[in-house]
């Protein structure tokens, strides 16, 4: 091979610096990620990406608490058509169980048992009702089949415990950063931590049927989003942050097992015979 | 693309001019979530081998269909099996039956008695009749009979009252050591005095007809009795001749009523396209299962290499270390799943091993490219990636599990 080949061959190879591997290599991806404005949709596919400019975007917009509130709805509203058509595709591709439940319905209600307990008491028929229909809901959820209930029931729960939870961790975590020596007001943090909820939307791609979404990699893929908005936002060191991240979640457990203990203790506390055998075995 | 082959084909090789350049671009976190998205949804594709099984595996209707084709193989075969069963067991119980309650001096008997009874084709409720009329012969008959050779009158008597056809009085005699019997017993049927007394004075001397008619003197009760303790008694065993007839059309009954339920409750698209698009979703799973496996991984390595000096930030770390999935495509055979019987056991044992080992090429080629990547990202020297990552398993699965038992001692032992 000649000089100039291999002066060629080591040039085409050398990406030695960020413009030419840029220019030459990604030239849409990078355009992309490096001038990137801040509507919802963007500012959350860059934190998925975990792109800090995202989080510093929405701490520095006009209204970062309003801002927050906005992502939020998006990332909700997302989830909302997600689980829609998680239903429709959920109810295309399994048995029908309204149609078995209902079959095995009226094989019950034709019984002489049940037309006894009916004529007995007049009640039994709606109870028995709800109790069915609870019991086949149960039978739903547990085994991943779709049913409109479950599917309103999970997200008006998700709604919820987002909320909550943005707004119960956003002031805890609050609290110790600034107890850390971070500057920066409760509206500023919401902003930036709404946005680390991104994540989230991996339950989205569970709309296509078998397709399952791990609980804990949400999680831990929270965590860091997390982790990024506290250290933007209150600018604290990688230590401080990490503890900022992780206090609320450790407050939290030790107070439902505190809640739990006492609850065994004064539950069993009920038991008369109970604290004379426990004081024979421990003296 | 053929940028981004080339740039995949460098981390492969560890070219540390890209990894260099991956680590300053902007562009690289969406180049590495593409690119960990494609090697691993190729890996995955080695779910698909097990599609062809996954489809042919019978539906519920399906089953309840061989099940039907049991139902009656068990009509055809097993159930008239069982009834000729039962009918022989009555008949083998009664001969056991009646030597266990006969007296010793005529077990002989009781086996001659059985067996005219068998030949005869007389059923238990024939000879139940047959014992039940002598219930009518007078104590002074009964007496007679028990003390002395019965008269002729009396085995008239008794053979009269037992209804007998004329052949299975025949028989009896007949199998009775009774020699000509035929010639004995009228075509008519009847029975007379005369013919009593010659029967009788032909056998008197001979223990066969005695012990027969001894064996007669049964009371009904007795042979009631016996009939009971066999639990086979002709009633009983009509009864369950005609239940255990009946359980095949039952059982054909219920299973049509299940296939007509399982018929209603498909899926709309039907099973099989059902099952397609659910294989489908399970593909798509595997990026998230293999990002499930490395994440929290990951996560202590960053922990680990912020300790020992570190300098990525966590984004460079984390897409630094998703690097290590560039060789997953290696991974290809061990998602192979259940095969079924499309291909032979020892080569479905074959392709683990061979899945196996390349997977292990695979994790080798891995940990290079991790100890690259995390030398790159926080400015290490290989033998401090090498201990980040030594240290990473330290704490995951010796620390955190000491602690934890540590933790838990302390907080149960108040």
């Amino acid at each position: 091979m000649t000089k100039k080949a291999t002066a060629g061959v080591k040039k085409a190879h050398s990406y030695q610096t960020e413009d030419a591997f840029d220019r030459t290599l990604l030239p849409a991806l990078t355009e992309q990620r490096r001038h990137f404005d801040d509507r919802p949709p963007i500012l959350v596919r860059e934190a998925l990406l975990l792109n800090y400019r995202a989080f510093d975007k929405v701490k520095a917009a006009k209204d970062p608490l309003r801002r927050g509130l906005t992502i939020l709805g998006l990332i909700l509203l997302l989830l909302l058509v997600a689980r829609g058509l998680q239903l429709l595709l959920g109810y295309l591709t399994t048995p029908r169980f309204d149609v078995l439940s209902a079959d095995i319905l009226d094989q019950v209600t034709g019984l002489n048992w049940y037309t006894e307990q009916a004529t007995a008491n007049p009640a039994f028929a709606q109870q028995f009702a709800l109790a069915y229909e609870a019991v086949w809901q149960l039978i739903r959820v547990v085994g991943g089949f779709p049913s409109a209930l479950g599917t309103i029931v999970a997200l008006v729960s998700t709604a919820g415990s987002l909320l909550l939870g943005w707004l119960l961790y956003g002031s805890l975590a609050h609290v110790l950063a600034r107890w850390f020596g971070g500057n920066a007001p409760l509206k500023q943090f919401l902003g930036p931590l709404a946005l680390s909820y991104a994540p989230m939307l991996l339950f989205g791609l569970a709309f296509i049927p078998g397709l399952e979404i791990g609980g804990t990699l949400v999680f831990l893929y929270m965590l860091t989003t997390k982790f990024i908005a506290i250290r933007r936002t209150y600018l604290l060191s990688p230590g401080y942050s990490l503890a900022v991240l992780l206090a609320p979640y450790a407050f939290g457990i030790a107070l439902v097992a505190i809640l739990v203990a006492l609850s065994i203790g004064v539950g069993l506390g009920q038991i008369p015979y109970l604290d004379p055998i426990l004081n024979f075995f421990t003296g | 693309m053929k940028h981004a082959l080339h740039i995949y084909s460098d981390i492969l090789i560890l070219r540390d001019g890209t990894y260099r350049a991956l680590k300053r671009s902007p562009g690289a976190p969406a180049y590495v979530v593409l690119m960990f998205l494609a090697v691993t949804l190729v890996a995955g594709a080695g779910k698909w081998l097990a599609l062809p099984h996954a489809l042919s595996r019978p539906t519920f209707a399906a089953v309840i269909d061989r099940a039907s084709e049991q139902v009656t193989f068990l009509d055809e075969q097993v159930v008239p099996s069982v009834q000729s069963a039962l009918d022989s067991v009555t008949q083998d119980n009664l001969r056991t039956t009646l030597a266990d309650v006969l007296p010793p001096t005529v077990t002989a008997t009781a086996e001659t008695l059985a067996n005219v009874v068998n030949r005869a084709g007389l059923t238990s409720q024939q000879l139940i009749d047959l014992i039940e009329t002598t219930a009518d012969v007078p104590d002074a008959v009964a007496a007679e009979l028990a003390n002395r050779p019965p008269t002729a009158d009396v085995v008239r008597q008794l053979l009269r009252a037992a209804a007998l056809e004329p052949d299975q009085l025949r028989t009896i005699l007949a199998t009775a050591a009774l020699g000509n019997a035929p010639s004995v017993v009228s075509e008519a049927g009847g029975i007379t005095s005369v013919l009593a007394g010659t029967l009788l004075s032909r056998v008197s001397d001979r223990t066969g007809l005695q012990g027969l008619l001894t064996t007669v003197a049964l009371t009904a009760d007795r042979m009631r009795t016996i009939a009971t303790s066999l639990g086979l008694d002709p009633v009983t065993v009509s009864r369950l001749n005609a239940r255990i007839g009946a359980v095949p059309q039952q059982l054909q009954d219920t299973l049509d009523i299940a296939h007509r339920e399982l018929e209603v409750v498909q899926p709309p698209l039907g099973t099989g396209v059902s099952r397609f698009i659910h294989f489908v979703g399970d593909w798509l799973s595997t990026p998230f299962q293999v990002a499930a496996a490395y994440l929290p991984l990951s996560l202590v390595a960053l922990l680990v290499a912020k300790m020992l000096g570190g300098k990525g930030t966590v984004a460079q770390h984390l897409f630094g270390t998703a690097l290590a999935a560039a060789p997953a495509f290696l991974l290809f055979l061990t998602f192979t799943g259940d095969l079924g019987n499309a291909i032979a056991l020892s080569t479905q044992y074959a392709i683990g091993v061979a899945g196996r080992i390349l997977g292990l090429i695979g994790f080798a080629w891995a940990f290079l490219i991790l100890i690259k990547s995390l030398s790159v990202a926080h400015e290490f020297s290989p033998w401090r990636s090498a201990a980040t990552i030594g240290l990473t398993y330290v704490a995951i699965y010796i620390l955190v599990p000491v602690l934890s038992f540590l933790a838990l001692g302390y907080l149960l032992r108040g």
